[in-house]
């Protein structure tokens, strides 16, 4: 059984006390931040990126993994206590979850959330174990021409995630993939774009353009609203949900997980969507529909199913071929460079320590959070009561001290104000970063393997149609770009982004 | 004039950036041809894309005029104080040293807040400044030094 050796070498690496620490530090501090009002996952990796670099490239990976997915779940928490969202995908949990907080039921809805959220990231975990390999094997078989194309359908797809208007989300990934584009050519070594600056002759630094955007952008977008604290938090006094709401959550979390493990695959997926749909089948299909809205436990086990599940399952695509489904796993293909690994279906032959030890770190990490979190939600609660008067300027300087030590360079730390203030614009005239950060990271990948599929096809454009799985792509991206720019979609992606925010 | 703005600035963004980066790339780098593409062909390629989609999201903020929102709020004095912290940062950790540019940071940040009293902000600066160098400069051993060669050096 080749699986059951592969999953053994994971959990040999994973299980190593070191690792089995940067995990936890990961989680951890990961929930510590995600718990944190207005901190997302995207703002805490991006922040704690540079904490993960002087570490060797498996502990840095289990550890961003463990910073991730210990975001995602704090972000619940908040929602449930505070009925703030602390990230996109939780602010379908606010929902009901607040109502159950405010019916003196926070503890069940966060035993419910905990609960759903490691049973899916268990079966999501055995279904990338399952999943990559055979996906790995077949993306060896790939060329340059599907490469070409299977990136295409990723830069397409983040259309879909980003709210607002078609043509500036495609504008935006044009601007992304050109800016990735800046330094040495490593055909022909020429500098590009560099303005003479010795520093950019690497490339614009990753980390800093995602501090800055998500980081300080996100700062500049709280101050807007200007609510100083004054929120209130909803008590919680006993954890354990009844015999009755285990009996309901049961059919909610297989469903929702079943949802999340098949959207998070899809590029463009990921916990957001995940959960919004699962969410929506509930309501649906429940006999209890008439309770959604007013504290329905369904309505919060499943979504929270499905996001963990989703987020989980988006490493599928991450890890065996080396395409970020979302911006997230944009952040970790970052890393991954920076740590000198070549992603791509390359990974789990050249690093299969890294590639199982992920896998199986995945599963620990999420066990740690539920022991984590139920027991310690005193602590949690308290540091929901840190204003955001306070914790800002201390964001600012994480972010700072950050990018800064990567490399020693006050360089990044000007680029961390530069592309927060041009971010910050962008987002003020309705261009969502995501595609922009995608098509940035793509960006030199994207046009080595189209350079690469000219010169074998010798100069013949029609290779990328010719060839039927890099055809078989294009057609998906022609589809999802129809699909996408059909008014009445449009209309449902408007509704479904105001719905979020409201 | 009726436009919506919103479209008019963005498409003006995308323009001058595709015009910008299409020029450096037109002057200054080879753009060989399909078969064996130069540094300079890819770049070109994605700034003509730049400035069409720029001037169809220009254009169309002329004729569609229905989603003209207002701008919002734009907390200026947050845009300013977020910007001077950062650079100062940048250009003065060294100097300073992790417990100085820190509390100098945080300071200058927290007054982005409109509300901001000047107790409070010193006595946050300098918890987060504690902290910091607490955890990075002697935790992790960053080698940023604790107090710069400006104040003395450590």
């Amino acid at each position: 059984m080749d699986l059951i050796a592969n999953l053994g070498l994971g959990f040999s690496v994973a299980l190593h006390p070191w690792n089995l620490f940067y995990c936890f530090a990961g989680v951890l501090l990961g929930t510590v931040i995600g718990v944190l009002p207005g901190l997302g996952p995207l703002a805490t990796v991006a922040m704690l990126l540079p904490l993960t670099f002087g570490l060797d490239p498996v502990a840095s990976l289990i550890m961003l993994a463990g910073i991730y997915y210990g975001s995602q779940y704090g972000g619940s928490t908040t929602a449930i206590l505070v009925n703030l969202p602390g990230e996109s995908a939780s602010a379908v949990t606010t929902i009901d979850g607040y109502q159950m907080a405010l019916k003196g039921r926070a503890g069940p809805a966060l035993a419910a959330a905990a609960l759903s959220s490691f049973f899916a990231g268990t079966v999501a975990t055995v279904l990338i174990a399952v999943v990559a390999r055979p996906l790995t094997a077949l993306a060896l078989s790939f060329g340059p021409a599907e490469y070409f194309s299977l990136m295409v359908v990723g830069l397409i797809s983040s259309i879909a995630l980003a709210s607002g208007s078609i043509l500036k989300a495609v504008a935006m990934i044009c601007l992304g993939l050109l800016l990735g584009l800046t330094g040495t050519d490593i055909y022909t070594g020429a500098p590009r774009f560099t303005y003479g600056q010795l520093e950019l002759y690497d490339g614009l630094d990753f980390v800093a353009l995602a501090v800055g955007i998500y980081g300080i952008g996100e700062i500049l977008r709280n101050l807007e609203s200007g609510d100083a604290g004054a929120k209130t938090i909803a008590k919680v006094t006993n954890l354990f949900p009844t015999r009755d709401d285990l009996r309901r959550i049961v059919k909610p979390v297989l469903r929702g997980t079943g949802i999340g493990s098949l959207l998070g695959v899809l590029p463009g997926g990921g916990a957001l969507l995940s959960s919004f749909v699962a969410y929506n089948v509930e309501k649906k299909t429940s006999r209890n529909s008439a309770e959604f809205g007013k504290g329905a436990i369904e309505g919060v086990a499943a979504p929270e199913a499905a996001n963990n599940a989703g987020a989980q399952t988006s490493f599928i695509p991450m890890l065996a071929l080396g395409i970020p489904s979302n911006v997230l796993m944009a952040l970790m293909i970052g890393a991954m460079i920076m740590q000198g690994i070549v992603p791509g279906p390359n990974v789990v032959i050249s690093n299969p320590d890294l590639f199982w030890g992920l896998i199986a770190s995945m599963w620990i990490g999420n066990a740690m959070l539920v022991m984590l979190n139920l027991p310690l939600i005193g602590l949690w609660v308290s540091l929901l009561r840190i204003p955001y008067t306070i914790l800002f300027p201390a964001i600012v300087a994480f972010c700072c001290i950050g990018v800064y030590s990567v490399n020693n360079s006050a360089f990044a730390v000007y680029l961390v104000t530069i592309s927060g203030l041009v971010g910050y614009l962008l987002i003020k005239l309705e261009c969502e970063p995501a595609p922009f950060v995608l098509g940035f990271i793509l960006g030199p990948m994207l046009e080595e393997h189209l350079r690469r599929a000219m010169l074998i096809s010798g100069g013949d454009v029609t290779v990328f149609v010719t060839r039927p799985i890099s055809a078989g792509l294009l057609a998906i991206a022609a589809l999802t770009l129809i699909i996408v720019s059909r008014p009445s979609v449009q209309k449902q992606r408007e509704e479904v982004f105001v719905e979020e925010e409201g | 004039m009726q436009a919506n703005l919103k479209d008019l600035g963005a498409g003006a963004i995308f323009i001058l950036a595709g015009s910008v980066y299409g020029s450096m790339a037109w002057f200054g780098l080879p753009i060989g041809q399909a078969l064996n593409m130069g540094p300079g062909y890819f770049p070109i390629v994605l700034s003509a894309m730049l400035i069409i989609l720029g001037l169809a999201i220009a254009g169309r903020g002329f004729i569609d005029i229905s989603g003209r929102e207002p701008f919002g709020v734009v907390p200026w004095r947050g845009v300013v104080m977020l910007s001077l912290a950062t650079v100062v940062f940048a250009a003065l950790i060294e100097k300073l040293g992790m417990l100085p540019g820190v509390f100098l940071t945080c300071f200058l940040a927290s007054l982005a807040n409109p509300k901001a009293k000047l107790r409070n902000s010193l006595v946050s600066s300098l918890s987060i400044a504690i902290f910091c160098t607490a955890v990075f400069a002697y935790g992790i051993r960053l080698p940023i030094p604790v107090v710069g060669k400006w104040l003395g050096g450590w």
